[in-house]
């Protein structure tokens, strides 16, 4: 077994100066009656300054938890949290909590999948802006105030300084998500973490909502780390792409790569069971047999063996976050030789996908 | 067995009293349902499509409107007959979650329905077994608490619940937007297989193109309460007409990198109240193309050669000679009667053949 | 808002119909509630019976004797039939030293639920929290005379810490010693309440600190204190205070009748108490009114509250 080497973006010689965030080894465990529930494995992602990377899972996958864990979100009670987590050279794990309070909603700040409970029902919008300016910058309230309604105009809510004074049931859902982003751009931090931000929205504010995310990373320089189920935003929004099963990275990769050449089987089926929305329609979708795993019970060895059609003895044992010869930056932890991966991942049709329907026949074919 | 369409519902209106006046979450409504089809009603959240599908099942009584089924006026059937016809259309409802009894066990979940038919009990243990074999469960899923069960399970419960009422038409609200996305093609491939193999006609509300595309026959596009484009899918996902389909085609993600740069029409703002919702045609104020006549005048649906019907005074890729052959839909609203046309001048804006999502026919 | 006062107006109109017909029906069926037999002494004459009837109005239709006794309330002209003295002037009397009671008691069970609700939801199935819940347990199955009794027993009586009973005005004793003499009263009552308090905010305040909006108020970087109290504390205080407020008015109205009997306060309670005993209906008929009417009035302060509390909902 070799060990795997870190992602290292090619042809950046200043690499290391970029570096925003570095996470290595971590793990995140519960307590529980029956032992300590593993919703984290041993996850190492990397992120630079200005880069959107997005970690793209089930429920259960740990995605979550990676995210909440970076902001400290996680701690507890009995709950362990192992391992490497730096941002520009703090250690976020081993940061006490006032250190990391000093750093939530300051350098690093988070939007949330349900804008209508994350925000507070009780207070006005420029209230729950504003205290955290507050919070972080010896400012006055007029002056808060005002950049309240300054973040407002800039997420492209109309009226803000009317509106800073409403309450969040006020707002519709896109306008809600706007306020929540307004909240975590108002003091300028360097990493924003959305999880689910657009998953609670419909399609079309969906698509205004990621709009409005990429064009503040262009203009800040900001790194965004996405957290999201959809495929469809990932391929839209990612430069790098992290796909968790089971609480580990299976695979890991520059966007295009891993959509032009997914290696590890639970991608395959990720981007199968996607009905397309032009072109050829399947008969049947590829799909993954069976449920995304509770952390609860996991299979020992490769997470994904048991709803996995090209499971094999050496499956038993935990592979790798390894790359393949002649693709640096894609990782990915299966045991398959990737000859055999690029055979095995297409059906009939030519389209990826993990479990093909012995019958699949593209309809328009003809 | 008549030539009457399975389902049909006509002229459709849902009114709400709500603190600040009425609310219209359906206006004006006609869809026909066929025998073994599979009917798409998509839009985005308060648009009515969730209304209009239990009003169809008469679980909302309309406030106007007439709702038949193979032909027969049930809109006026009182509750207690209903009953005897209700195990004909089935519904399952989008949360796994809360719509199956926790204190329940699945075999007798499943069984209600058969009571309700008059099944003895005596048949009624096999008939639940072959329920719940044909959604992809089993005898050993009989005796099990539905929080034993994951979510794609129990969703496929709530499918053989529907099923064994055996019935002609199932209402499917959002069945698959709960799920995690690999449980969700699973169940996609389900309903299409019950329409294949049982000649199950569906009613699917859903949110998500992608899968209405993947089920649907044909498909119905709601906004604010109206239909405002519907046809075949192929036609509709290839030659949308109506600004707001194509909008809605844009906005949907594609998992595909390579075309990340494609040129989308982002729409405009938010959805206007549905309390107060703008005159004439809905959707103008958040239109590229409106004019003053989309203002003033609701556009009639326009039945066009191809299958496609689109209420807008300027769709997308119609010429004159489309629009002399097209025929218009009557509308139950007086104002309906002197409608114009649509203006085939003004409808080749943009790249009129070809959706924003790029579909090939 | 004028709405809100003249839906709530004419709710209390009708509570207080319905009230005063129940109070009055009750006491004219009941055995041995005939007042003017109990008025004409140990051995009356059914003439004498006969001119107290006259004199009363007792021989005229219910219907009349009830609207009769209605308008004398709301006239101050409302007289016991025990003593014949004015039932108001009685009342007005009574009333500071409830009033002073419901004061204390009130402050009590507010800052003793919300203290020991926090206590225990910021550190679930601790040690505190389990013995806070014990104590709770106690104080809610304890009968309140039991209790004050004990207290002005033991700590009173026997010991002297504390005065056993009495009231004492602020003018006549100053602040210190009117606070004095309630403190014991206002403990007794306040037990059961701080214990049921405490349990219904540890629950809503659990579930507010597991609120997506907490954990948003938490990744601004606000401190601990300001994540608890602004927003985890707001939200959860709705429910304990609706619960707070009608206690509040049933202690206003005369509902701390077992507490005022054993600290002998004399106020409205104890008058309710003395006057059911005698069945004087006009005194309990006064009373209950004024309850009604506290339960009533209380009730809009609360939706006011709640309102400001929670913008979400109108008035």
């Amino acid at each position: 077994m070799t060990a795997p080497t870190a992602p290292t973006p090619a042809g950046a010689p200043d690499a290391a100066s970029d570096l925003l965030l570095d996470i290595d080894g971590l793990g995140v465990a519960f307590p529980s009656e029956r032992g300590p529930i593993h919703a984290v494995r041993d996850v190492r992602l990397t992120l630079r300054r200005g880069e959107v990377l997005a970690v793209v899972g089930e429920s259960g996958s740990g995605k979550s938890v990676t995210a909440l864990t970076l902001l400290g979100l996680t701690r507890g009670r009995g709950t362990a949290i192992t391992g490497k987590a730096e941002f520009d050279g703090i250690d976020l794990i081993g940061a006490s909590d006032s250190q990391l309070r000093r750093i939530r909603g300051k350098r690093i700040a988070m939007v949330f999948q349900d804008p209508m409970s994350s925000l507070n029902p009780v207070l006005r919008i420029g209230h729950q802006i504003a205290e955290q300016i507050r919070a972080h910058e010896g400012v006055g309230k007029a002056e808060a105030r005002k950049r309240t309604i300054d973040a407002l105009t800039e997420v492209g809510i109309p009226r803000a300084a009317e509106r800073v004074d409403a309450y969040p049931h006020e707002f519709s859902g896109g306008m809600r998500q706007r306020v929540m982003i307004a909240m975590a751009l108002v003091c300028g931090p360097e990493l924003l973490i959305a999880d689910e931000p657009t998953t609670a929205l419909d399609v079309t504010v969906q698509a205004q909502i990621l709009d409005l995310i990429l064009r503040l990373r262009d203009e800040r320089g900001m790194s965004v780390m996405l957290v999201t189920h959809d495929l469809g935003v990932v391929a839209e929004t990612a430069d790098q792409v992290a796909v968790m099963y089971g609480g580990r990275i299976v695979e890991q990769a520059p966007c295009d790569e891993l959509f032009a050449d997914p290696r590890h089987p639970y991608s395959w089926g990720l981007i199968g069971s996607i009905p397309p929305l032009t072109g050829a329609k399947p008969e049947y979708l590829p799909t993954i047999a069976g449920t995304p795993p509770s952390p609860l019970a996991l299979p020992a060895g490769c997470p994904f063996r048991a709803r996995c059609p090209h499971e094999f003895e050496q499956c038993a044992e935990v592979p790798p976050l390894a790359e393949t010869a002649g693709a640096p930056g894609h990782l990915d932890r299966c045991w398959l030789p990737i000859d055999e991966k690029r055979i095995r991942r297409a059906g009939a049709d030519g389209r990826i996908g993990l479990l093909h329907d012995a019958e699949a026949t593209t309809e328009e074919s003809a | 067995m008549s030539d009457a369409p399975l389902m049909k519902v006509e002229h459709i209106r849902q009114e709400f009293a709500v603190k600040d006046g009425t609310l219209r979450a359906v206006d004006d409504v006609t869809l026909t349902i066929d025998r073994g089809e599979t009917v798409g009603l998509v839009g985005e959240s308060g648009c009515g499509k969730s209304t209009l599908a239990r009003t169809v099942l008469r679980l909302i009584e309309p406030t106007q409107g007439t709702i038949a089924l193979e032909g027969r006026d049930i809109t006026k059937v009182p509750q207690r007959e209903l009953r005897a016809i209700r195990h004909r259309m089935q519904m399952v409802f989008q949360d796994p979650y809360g719509s199956l009894n926790p204190r329940r066990r699945i075999g007798a979940i499943v069984g209600d329905a058969l009571d309700l038919r008059g099944v003895p009990k005596s048949e009624q243990r096999t008939q639940v077994i072959a329920a719940l074999e044909r959604v992809g469960l089993g005898i050993d899923h009989l005796h099990r608490w539905p929080h034993e069960l994951s979510g794609g399970q129990r969703q496929r419960v709530g499918v053989a619940r529907a099923l064994a009422a055996s019935p002609d038409l199932l209402i499917a609200d959002e069945p698959v937007s709960a799920l995690d996305v690999s449980v969700q093609a699973q169940l996609v491939n389900l309903l299409v297989d019950l329409q294949r193999d049982l000649g199950l006609a569906q009613l699917f509300v859903a949110h998500d193109l992608s899968v209405v595309r993947q089920v649907a026959d044909r498909i119905a596009v709601m906004y604010l309460g109206r239909i405002v484009e519907s046809g075949p899918t192929d036609v509709v996902f290839a030659r949308a007409r109506h600004p707001y389909t194509r909008a809605l085609l844009a906005a949907v993600p594609i998992a595909d990198p390579s075309r990340r740069g494609r040129q989308r029409e982002a729409i405009r703002g938010e959805l206007p109240s549905p309390i107060d919702p703008p005159p004439g045609c809905h959707f103008h104020p958040r239109c590229p193309h409106a004019t003053d006549v989309c203002m003033t005048e609701q556009p009639a649906l326009w039945h066009y050669a191809d299958g496609g019907r689109a209420a807008c005074h300027h769709p997308y890729g119609v010429s004159a000679a489309d629009v002399a052959a097209a025929s218009r839909d009557d509308l139950a609203s007086p104002a309906a009667a002197g409608m114009s046309a649509p203006d085939p001048s003004t409808a080749d804006l943009a790249d009129a053949g070809e959706t924003p999502a790029g579909a090939q026919a | 808002m004028i709405g809100f006062i003249i839906r709530r107006l004419a709710s209390m109109v009708l509570v207080l119909f319905a009230v005063s017909v129940l109070v009055f029906a009750i006491f004219n069926i009941i055995p041995g509630g005939d007042p003017a037999v109990r008025m004409a002494g140990k051995n009356p004459t059914d003439v004498q019976i006969e001119a107290i009837r006259k004199e009363w109005g007792f021989d005229k239709p219910v219907t009349t004797q009830y609207a009769k006794m209605i308008e004398k309330t709301f006239d101050g002209q409302l007289i016991s039939y025990s003593n014949r003295e004015n039932v108001l002037e009685r009342i007005k009397e009574g009333l500071p030293r409830t009033l002073s009671l419901t004061f204390w008691s009130s402050l009590f069970m507010l800052v003793g639920g919300i203290a020991l609700g926090m206590l225990s939801a910021l550190r679930p199935n601790s040690f505190a929290d389990r013995t806070i819940n014990a104590i709770a347990v106690v104080g809610i199955s304890l009968p309140v005379f039991w209790i004050g009794g004990l207290m002005s027993y033991y700590l009173g009586s026997k010991a002297g810490i504390i005065p056993a009973g009495g009231y004492v005005s602020i003018s006549e004793g100053g602040v210190l010693d009117w606070f004095w003499h309630l403190l014991a009263p206002s403990l007794a009552i306040s037990f059961l309440f701080i214990g049921i308090y405490s349990r219904v905010l540890r629950g809503d305040l659990l579930d507010a600190l597991r609120a997506d909006y907490v954990r948003t108020a938490e990744a601004k970087g606000l401190s601990k204190r300001r994540v608890v109290v602004r927003h985890a504390l707001r939200n959860a205080l709705i429910p304990m205070i609706t619960l707070w407020g009608l206690d509040v008015a049933i202690t206003l109205g005369g509902g701390a009748v077992l507490t005022e009997t054993v600290f002998d306060l004399d106020g409205v309670g104890a008058y309710l108490a003395d006057s059911t005993r005698s069945l004087d209906v006009p005194p309990v008929m006064a009373i209950t009114l004024l309850g009604a009417i506290a339960v009533v009035v209380m009730n809009a302060i609360i939706d006011i509250l709640y309102a400001y509390l929670d913008p979400r909902i109108r008035l």
